[in-house]
């Protein structure tokens, strides 16, 4: 008898919880307007927007993920009284850029080692060569340089959300690409929160490009290095000339 | 709208900054005969480029702002070709075999620190000694000597004037062996390889207290070795490391043109003194910035791989 009860107790809990994960996994498609990025003469930095749905008694989380890198790095140290670059160190597998988004009303601080989310999460991930450095000193310091770049962002209260016509709830939210913002294969990762728990994580892939001019000279100066460099001096001479005779004339005048 | 977006250093940039930058390094460059490669470098840096872009696309627009600079100072009758090319053949020479130090002292490790310890140390040296030389010579010249005073050959002066082939530069109006230029050019060569600069603030006090060349004379001979060292390197780093930023180099260079004739102008009505004094005092500033940021905790203990 008592076997027959939690069984039914368990099945009722299962259900709940498949019912929640299908509400969740119909409404974790996000609207990312612009859909792509793209890097022109004139760029100077740009905001996207998401948005989408959820059920009422959800939470989302945006996590905005760069393309992963080897980032080299040099150390200071101490030589007698001067600060030098002392060694090298390569961080391999880190993200160019890491924003985490979070709604309000919650304490995130203590939530996100749980959930695994977070900067302090990508420290996990992250391999650091030689493997003798002191990895906490040599991630706190990364994370530092790249918080002064913006680069690596916690913003709590950046997702609003508002009641849906048809219930559950809509989430929008803004995110500044910052002007430092290099093209490559950006990850937009939406984690659905129920009860504090994850109940879905869907990742949508964003694109930043280089458009127009800059592409150009950013093709030749990788593709065409000698005909690059020769243009370059070729235009400064000339450049360099055209201004001199200017003067000259000027002079005369 | 002020924004610009700089397709090498993928880096977004203000456009009246870039100008502005380029203006006052054009300006230096018009006056003393420098490159500002010295100047300009740090300053790019701390605006955010990274920086090996910052150093090869600064090569760049200093092409372009010594060839406007050299054709100021051409007209003026400033340049002295013979000594010029004599200096950039040591030039060349010397800094072949700099780079060639330069990667045997990487493989030894501690390259970065003899880099910058030169840096401050010959910064000092040059710029303690111009000041003082220059200050000197102001403060003499304002009392009247009426007694011409016999002046005693210095062991420099004798041991230079027993070198052979002894040929007249005219526009400097001194006569010299090639040998000189072709020795303390090469010199400058290692220093500048060793210090990753075109070597103009080393170049201008040779050319002053060593080859004894007239002062307007040495800024357009110095624009004039510039010119070919940057042409080279410029050259070099878009092949060899894909660091010139065009659009970089194309904005600073719009402002240093400009700055450059400026400076060629100004640089007539000024007194030789007061411009060794000037640059002295340049000089002495990028020392002590340097010298102070070796000193200090800094503000963060990474720094992107080809940083200072």
């Amino acid at each position: 008898m008592l076997n027959k009860k939690i069984n039914a107790i368990f099945i009722a809990v299962a259900c709940i919880l498949c019912g929640s994960i299908a509400l969740a996994a119909e409404s974790t498609t996000i609207k990312i307007i612009p859909p792509k990025l793209g890097i022109g003469a004139f760029f100077a930095g740009e905001d996207i927007t998401l948005s989408g749905s959820l059920p009422s008694d959800g939470d989302i989380i945006i996590e905005v993920i760069g393309p992963q890198e080897n980032a080299k790095f040099n150390i200071k140290g101490r030589v007698g009284p001067f600060w030098m670059n002392r060694a090298k160190v390569v961080l391999q597998n880190v993200p160019f850029l890491y924003v985490l988004l979070l709604p309000g009303e919650k304490k995130w601080e203590q939530l996100l080692p749980s959930l695994e989310l977070g900067v302090q999460h990508l420290k996990q991930d992250i391999r650091i060569s030689p493997e003798s450095l002191d990895r906490e000193i040599i991630f706190e310091q990364f994370n530092q340089l790249k918080r002064s770049e913006h680069l690596y962002l916690q913003k709590e209260n950046t997702i609003h959300y508002s009641t849906a016509n048809q219930g559950g709830k809509i989430f929008t939210a803004t995110f500044h690409f910052p002007s430092s913002t290099a093209p490559g294969e950006y990850r937009i990762a939406a984690t659905i929160l129920q009860a504090d728990r994850i109940v879905k994580r869907s990742v949508h892939p964003f694109q930043v490009e280089e458009v127009g001019v800059i592409k150009t000279i950013h093709e030749l100066a990788y593709h065409q290095e000698l005909i690059y460099g020769i243009l370059c001096v070729v235009i400064a001479l000339f450049v360099g000339a055209v201004m001199g005779l200017v003067f000259v004339r000027a002079a005369a005048h | 709208m002020w924004h610009i977006y700089l397709p090498i250093a993928q880096h977004s940039v203000l456009l009246p900054v870039i100008i502005g930058l380029g203006f006052l390094v054009g300006l230096l460059s018009g006056l003393f005969g420098v490159g500002g490669g010295f100047l300009m470098t740090p300053l790019l840096i701390m605006i955010g480029i990274p920086p090996t872009v910052a150093a090869a696309s600064d090569s760049n627009q200093i092409v372009a702002a010594s060839a406007s600079g050299t054709y100021a100072h051409y007209r003026l009758g400033n340049v002295d070709f013979k000594m010029g090319i004599y200096l950039l053949i040591g030039g060349v020479l010397g800094g072949t075999g700099g780079v060639q130090i330069i990667k045997v002292l990487r493989q030894l490790g501690n390259a970065d620190f003899l880099i910058q310890i030169t840096y401050v140390v010959m910064l000092g040296v040059v710029g303690s000694y111009m000041f003082v030389e220059s200050l000197q010579s102001l403060r003499s010249a304002k009392r009247v000597d009426t007694t011409p005073a016999k002046q005693k050959q210095s062991v420099y002066a004798r041991l230079i004037g027993c070198l052979p082939s002894q040929t007249r530069f005219n526009r400097s109006g001194i006569v010299l062996s090639p040998v000189v230029p072709l020795v303390l050019g090469g010199v400058v060569g290692i220093l500048a390889a060793i210090m990753g600069v075109g070597g103009g603030f080393i170049m201008v006090p040779i050319m002053v207290y060593l080859l004894r060349m007239p002062m307007h004379v040495v800024v357009g001979t110095s624009l004039f070795q510039i010119l070919f060292t940057c042409i080279n390197v410029t050259i070099m780093q878009a092949y060899s490391n894909r660091t010139v930023d065009f659009v970089l180099a194309l904005l600073l260079l719009v402002g240093s043109t400009i700055g450059a004739q400026v400076g060629a102008k100004l640089s007539k009505r000024l007194k030789a003194d007061q411009l060794k004094i000037f640059l002295a005092s340049i000089v002495l500033i990028v020392m002590v910035k340097m010298l102070v940021g070796l000193l200090l905790h800094p503000h963060f203990l990474l720094s992107y791989y080809g940083g200072d």
